[in-house]
């Protein structure tokens, strides 16, 4: 059972999970949900949503992460701690169970799962596989990650979508198909091995970054045209945080080395996700009568967390996971072996 | 031959690269931790729960 228990862990993807979350979160709170259980269910859908597209991903993406993420833990198939049929009873099951539970939020949020799961299979797997096909699979990921999620959210809190939903869901996904776009950096070896025709592959570092800098711009002012009521201390927040990263998509453009590259795209993901808290707390606070003052210094500390563990990262890279045993297979002469460089990823 | 390559790791990772994420040295822990608990304190936990998730998960590294 337990290894079950840690294998759907493994499979959640802890941070790619969190980042759903907070799509459901946004899209209860801009939707004006107040009540929990509704928000709950809407995050059971959105579980068993995740786990099938990561067991489709998975099972297409074997021979490819074989050489990406080779050894990586957080690949089951990679790593050997489960077999395809694994991958597909958790896939299958987890499909079926998001479709159950979106039904208790109505049958506009069955539908919305329904496609979701339809556009996680064809982006996965033949003869659609959309993965393969360069800038419309950097458009159709973001659909899955942000707007099924987003939709789910509003669902929850009530039937219908207004026109201010739409604008909010159209920054939130013009964002993420910048973010989305960085990914690429870390697989661009096994994609152009295996002919995965990637926006990175296809046409290089300084259009990926420059690309993903206006995606990210537009959705930010997206984003703050359709938030209501609007927010002084959110919109310089989001100005900080989009001034951060175009910086650092400059950094990026630069080749830096795979190393300090590596640590840029995950320090824009915390920019990112950081900015996706900010926004459900200014809802958040909005919708629960907070006076603006006291609302503005949570934000400004909001702010001023995210970009403490964004130069965290950036300075100092992620905290290290595992061990590098000496080559005789014992630990080293200090009794202790030393970490080895992380390897901890998600996808 | 291996202590020197995990020496070499170290040092090109710096020393702080084997801290918890709760270390008391990142004061956006700190700070992080107080904001989500005035959240729950004035019932907000559905921002204090990512507040506290996003501390847990920063010094992991995530493409998205």
């Amino acid at each position: 059972v337990i290894p079950r228990a840690r294998l759907l862990v493994v499979m959640t993807r802890p941070a790619v999970l969190v980042l759903l979350g907070l799509f459901a979160a946004t899209g209860y709170a801009q939707a004006g949900g107040t009540r929990q259980w509704p928000l709950v269910v809407a995050v059971a859908t959105v579980i068993g949503f995740l786990l099938f597209s990561v067991a489709l991903n998975d099972l297409a993406d074997e021979a490819i992460d074989r050489v990406n993420l080779a050894g990586d833990p957080s690949r089951p198939l990679v790593a050997g701690t489960a077999y395809r049929r694994d991958m597909a009873t958790v896939g299958v099951t987890a499909g079926v169970v998001a479709l159950a539970t979106s039904a208790a939020l109505g049958w506009p949020a069955v539908a919305v799962t329904a496609a979701g799961l339809a556009l996680s299979a064809g982006y996965s797997l033949r003869p659609v596989r959309v993965a393969d096909r360069g800038a419309l699979a950097s458009l159709l990921l973001p659909a899955c990650f942000a707007a099924v999620p987003y939709l789910l959210g509003v669902f929850a809190a009530r039937p219908g979508v207004r026109a201010g939903d739409l604008v909010v869901l159209a920054g939130l996904y013009v964002g993420f198909i910048g973010r989305i776009l960085l990914k690429d950096f870390r697989d661009v070896r096994g994609d152009a091995l295996f002919g995965k025709r990637t926006f990175l592959v296809r046409h290089g570092r300084h259009a990926t970054c420059a690309v993903s800098a206006c995606c990210w711009v537009a959705g930010t002012i997206l984003l703050l045209t359709g938030v209501r009521p609007f927010g002084a201390a959110l919109a310089a927040g989001y100005a900080v945080a989009t001034v951060a990263a175009v910086w650092l998509l400059r950094e990026l453009a630069r080749d830096p080395g795979p190393r300090r590259e590596e640590r840029l795209v995950w320090t824009l993901a915390i920019v990112g996700r950081g900015m996706l808290v900010v926004l459900l707390a200014h809802l958040a606070m909005s919708q629960h009568g907070w006076p603006a003052p006291f609302a503005a210094v949570m934000i400004a500390g909001l702010v001023a967390v995210v970009a403490g563990q964004a130069r965290t990262m950036l300075h100092d890279g992620p905290v290290t996971r595992g061990y590098i045993m000496p080559a005789s297979g014992t630990p080293s002469s200090a009794g202790v072996a030393a970490p080895a460089r992380s390897r901890s990823r998600s996808r | 031959m291996a202590e020197e390559w995990n020496d070499a790791e170290e040092d090109s990772m710096g020393s702080r690269a084997t801290r918890s994420p709760w270390s008391n040295r990142n004061w956006w822990v700190v700070v992080g931790t107080v904001l989500a608990v005035i959240f729950v304190i004035f019932g907000l936990a559905v921002v204090a729960l990512p507040v506290l998730t996003m501390l847990m998960t920063a010094r992991y590294g995530s493409s998205k």
